[in-house]
């Protein structure tokens, strides 16, 4: 049997319990002030000691997401704040550049120092360094390839590997996207999702989409897990917990039914031969 | 001061350009693409790099973007290629672990930190800054004159870049060979022979290879030109091609003040 965990987002404190219950073996939250996302969607300090204890109570593990602009000023009470959330037991925090991994992995003791996905890191060289710093565990750019996936975890296998299951995952690079982002009610409008049309040389014709659907395929999720993914994590801070809850029942689902790796179907035997091939054991 | 151009399309340049030019040196190497800056792609490289070289001036090589394990070893090749054949002391880099190699492998190269080394945050501390030195980091881009200061601040080095490259995003696979279903392996630089753009309502991108909606704006104000004056030993000119280069290049001219530096 594959271990995995689906970790699950929360955009405020009462959405923590019902994800527990939707099946999350982990959540995760934004820090107010700190975080890439609308404040509204994020948890002040002492909403994050109360969701910790929530959490704990039901064997589930709580990461702080830490990736907004941190300006100078801010420095001090990150330190304060990070000190803090060691103290109090959170299970990882989420650091999405280079200067933030490298302040924090000096003061945490308990709390392990996730890479995110905002951070791009893109190849074993770089990743070995992540491991050097004392991170635990990387959150996989959206554009990699599953063969540099497979490079990767093969390489540096003592690292956890996370994976972004449900939700931003784009034709174009998230991370340093600038198109623009609205929040409009209960939706989330993102300008990749738009319905474009294309002019070539004056001709107008209907475009494809320059955003990706959304990841539904079992046989994709087996890939994962043989390759040594091991954590599954559904976006959505910003969008009421009612509409994530019934995802993330529905991924837990998914999950549970291919983590069991017999009988092996013809997309995990190549998985397997590309795991093989990394660590020596003849080409493809 | 030094001051050096980089060029989006290389097609069209020749010596009496290169040799003429008053710049000291040129950044070849595209982001994503060869076959977007060089007619002849990856050859186009070698023979831009050593009609550089051959005229007396330096060579800055910008390393790609999405630095996977696929390409990262033909990159440090290219390095050493560069080095051994063209005297080149400078990087331009956005991957650190491509930075840390580099350095371990050509301890006197000067690695400099490219404007899209970045995640969304374009705000920095000095955190970044301590961080890029600790791996051998020497220098950042900056286009901001604020920015440059605060870089300065932190005792970083900056590149101070006029015409820098602005977009609505980014993709590690070709736009135009996607939106034109071309999959055929063969690329006729869709890119730059064509004029093709999405549009949606008022809001439209052009398509640009890898980019989209790719603008170069160029800071004109006083306290850009002040501050790199005052702070900067050196200055990179970017441009979409050769004539816009030396428009650019003649705006300029009076508003430098060259001087000599110790590198």
């Amino acid at each position: 049997m594959y271990t995995f965990e689906l970790l699950a987002p929360a955009g405020e404190p009462e959405a923590v319990l019902p994800l527990i219950e939707a099946g999350a073996d982990a959540v995760y939250v934004g820090l107010s002030g700190f975080s890439s996302r609308p404040r509204s969607s994020d948890l002040t300090l002492e909403e994050i000691e109360q969701a910790l204890k929530v959490c704990h109570e039901h064997n589930t593990e709580l990461h702080v997401a830490i990736n907004g602009c941190i300006r100078e000023v801010q420095l001090d009470e990150l330190r304060q704040t990070l000190v803090r959330l060691d103290e109090i037991g959170a299970d990882a925090v989420i650091l999405a550049d280079w200067g933030m991994i490298s302040f924090a992995v000096g003061i945490m003791k308990n709390t392990h120092v996730h890479a995110s996905t905002l951070l791009g890191t893109y190849n074993t060289r770089t990743i070995r360094l992540l491991k050097d710093m004392g991170v635990k565990r990387v959150v996989f750019s959206t554009n990699l390839y599953i063969d540099e996936i497979s490079s990767i975890i093969n390489s540096v296998p003592e690292l956890e590997y996370e994976i972004v299951a449900d939700g931003g995952i784009c034709f174009n690079d998230n991370r340093i996207c600038e198109l623009p982002h609205i929040n409009e009610g209960e939706n989330y409008r993102v300008f990749c999702r738009n319905e474009y049309k294309l002019n070539i040389d004056g001709r107008i014709c209907e475009a494809d989409r320059i955003c990706a659907d959304t990841i539904n395929s079992n046989e994709l999720f087996a890939m994962y897990l043989e390759l040594g993914i091991y954590s599954f994590k559904v976006e959505g801070r910003t969008v009421n917990y009612k509409y994530v809850v019934p995802r993330i029942q529905k991924m837990r689902k998914m999950l549970e039914s291919v983590s069991d790796p017999a009988p092996m179907t013809s997309s995990l035997h190549y998985i397997s031969r590309l795991k093989n091939r990394i660590k020596g054991g003849g080409g493809i | 001061m030094n001051i050096y151009a980089g060029l989006s399309v290389y097609d069209g340049i020749d010596k009496n350009d290169i040799s003429s030019s008053f710049c000291n040196g040129y950044i070849v190497g595209d982001l994503f693409c060869s076959k977007k800056m060089f007619y002849y792609g990856e050859a186009g490289l070698y023979k831009t790099a050593g009609m550089i070289f051959s005229c007396g001036k330096e060579i800055i090589y910008q390393s790609r973007m999405y630095l996977t394990d696929r390409f990262f070893s033909d990159e440090l090749s290219k390095i050493s290629f560069l080095h051994d054949m063209f005297g080149l002391r400078k990087v331009l880099v956005q991957d650190v672990g491509f930075a840390v190699c580099i350095k371990e492998k050509y301890p006197e190269m000067i690695v400099i930190w490219s404007r899209l080394g970045r995640n969304r945050n374009s705000i920095i501390n000095h955190s970044i800054p301590d961080f890029l030195k600790s791996i051998g980091v020497d220098a950042m881009e900056c286009d901001d004159p604020e920015k440059i200061g605060r870089i300065q601040n932190y005792g970083f080095p900056v590149y101070a870049v006029y015409g820098s490259m602005h977009y609505n995003t980014l993709s590690r696979d070709c736009y135009n060979k996607y939106l034109l279903k071309k999959y055929d392996g063969i690329c006729s630089r869709e890119c730059i022979t064509r004029e093709m753009s999405l549009f949606y309502g008022n809001f439209s991108m052009t398509v640009n290879g890898n980019v989209l909606g790719e603008k170069i704006i160029y800071n004109d104000s006083n306290d850009f030109f002040e501050t790199v004056n005052k702070s900067c030993d050196n200055l990179i000119v970017y441009a979409g091609e050769i004539s816009l280069l030396r428009e650019k290049c003649d705006n300029i001219k009076s508003k430098i003040q060259r001087r000599e530096i110790n590198e």
